[in-house]
């Protein structure tokens, strides 16, 4: 009679594993899912970061006189853990230049001056000559990647006239 | 025995328990992390625009002929500011044509953020005996309200892409002390949060005896997300309009840029 209904020290328990074993699941299953939250949030902040660390150099005190000075910000960026470019542009300005609505950042054409200095600082060679930012990352391959992006206006002087422009920082991984 | 393995049972229960509400807080947590520090970031990222955006405009050069733009090799370029204080000092206001020009260079400074922002530029004469408003470009999205389609329902605000936006020149022709400017400020207060950038700029003038000499002015740009400024049914009057972003309360003393470009405006 003492022995009635009894299976074994562990077979005893295995009810009591069930809820024990559900509860382990749900742990790690939310455990799981919070550290890839952080994970994916803290890889913005490192893109955000890097996108305002590389505006706040290129920049300045938002007016550029010239090639020289925009390539001796350029020179002043460290290291960035992330792939970045960053142009200038005059695609929003110069109604010849003018993007027609629908396209994207990546069909932006850099800005060429007068002394056909390209403006464009990144921290990787592009695919023959920059020309536009698709010639360092297409659409394409930016729908792999986790991809950020800001647009600020810049006055840049060339010919000794103050031209709007807009810088373009775009960074990914 | 069977006391034994209730007791495991309920133990195990009261594991699942903790384990449940410990999960729910680190789900609770993961879901909310970064919000606030997303925020800022967003913030920081709009005042740096509304700076760099003003300082863009107050640096830029233009063509001194109107039909040319600056990319014109014949084109005769002068500052962006220059030709407002010159504008400024014949009359103490500002011309059509010079309105023109300066919001040909704002909306293009702006357009990147023009879909998504609702923005408005001013140069003012805060100080002195008679506070003067020189120039307002009020730009803001010209959504249509309908509805609401049933009893006690919402209204439904829709945006037609066609003709998106609705700009102004404001501010002619009325009152801006004790009247106007705290419209602008009401406008502002019910907005939502904004991006503002401000800075002080010299307006030249000529005194009584015809010796020029210079005003203390200061050049504006607010931006915000796009909200209904119209009427809505907790606030009887509209903050720039009644029901129409097309047709601003005369208050206002808006005028259409494109009725002005287009020399259709007295």
């Amino acid at each position: 009679m003492l022995a009635k209904g009894f299976i074994g020290p562990i077979g005893d328990d295995i009810p009591s594993l069930i809820p024990l074993l559900l509860g382990l699941v749900i742990f790690f299953s939310t455990f799981t899912t919070a550290f890839n939250s952080f994970d994916r949030i803290n890889t913005e902040f490192d893109s955000d970061l890097a996108v305002m660390n590389i505006t706040r150099i290129m920049q300045s005190n938002s007016y550029v006189v010239g090639y020289d000075e925009y390539k001796r910000h350029c020179d002043e960026i460290g290291v960035v853990n992330s792939s970045f470019i960053a142009v200038l542009t005059d695609n929003w300005v110069n109604e010849s230049t003018a993007l027609p609505d629908a396209q994207s950042i990546f069909d932006i054409k850099i800005f060429e001056d007068s002394e056909n200095h390209l403006y464009t600082c990144s921290n990787l060679s592009s695919s023959g000559a920059p020309e536009f930012i698709s010639d360092y990352l297409s659409a394409e391959n930016a729908a792999e990647r986790k991809v950020s992006s800001r647009v600020f206006p810049i006055a840049l002087e060339d010919e000794k006239i103050v031209k709007p422009m807009h810088l373009v920082v775009i960074t990914w991984r | 025995m069977n006391a034994k393995g209730q007791a495991a049972v309920t133990d195990a229960l009261f594991f699942l328990m903790v384990i449940i509400s410990l999960s729910i807080f680190l789900f609770g947590f993961s879901t909310t992390y970064g919000e606030s520090v997303k925020q800022q970031v967003q913030d920081e990222f709009n005042v740096t625009f509304a700076t760099n955006a003003l300082k863009t405009i107050l640096y830029s050069s233009t063509s001194r002929d109107f039909d040319k733009t600056i990319y014109d090799p014949n084109a005769e370029v002068d500052y962006l500011l220059a030709l407002v204080k010159e504008d400024y000092a014949d009359d103490e206001k500002m011309n059509d044509r010079e309105k023109v020009v300066l919001s040909d260079t704002i909306f293009a400074v702006l357009k990147p953020i023009a879909d998504s922002t609702d923005y408005i530029f001013t140069i003012t004469v805060p100080s002195g005996s008679s506070p003067k408003l020189v120039y307002m470009l009020v730009h803001t999205t010209n959504f249509k309200k309908d509805g609401p389609f049933l009893p006690g329902r919402y209204y439904r605000y829709t945006v037609d892409p066609a003709n998106a936006h609705a700009d102004y020149f404001c501010g002619n022709d009325v009152n801006y002390r004790g009247n106007l400017d705290i419209k602008i400020n009401q406008l502002l207060v019910n907005v939502g949060p904004i991006s503002e950038s401000s800075s002080p700029i010299k307006l030249s003038v000529f005194g009584p005896d015809g010796a020029p000499g210079t005003v203390n002015a200061q050049a504006d740009l607010i931006m915000w997300d796009p909200v209904w400024l119209g009427s809505t049914r907790d606030r009887t009057s509209g903050l720039l309009y009644e029901t129409d972003p097309m047709d601003p309360y005369n208050e206002w003393g808006c005028v259409s840029v494109a009725d002005v470009k287009s020399g259709a405006s007295p």
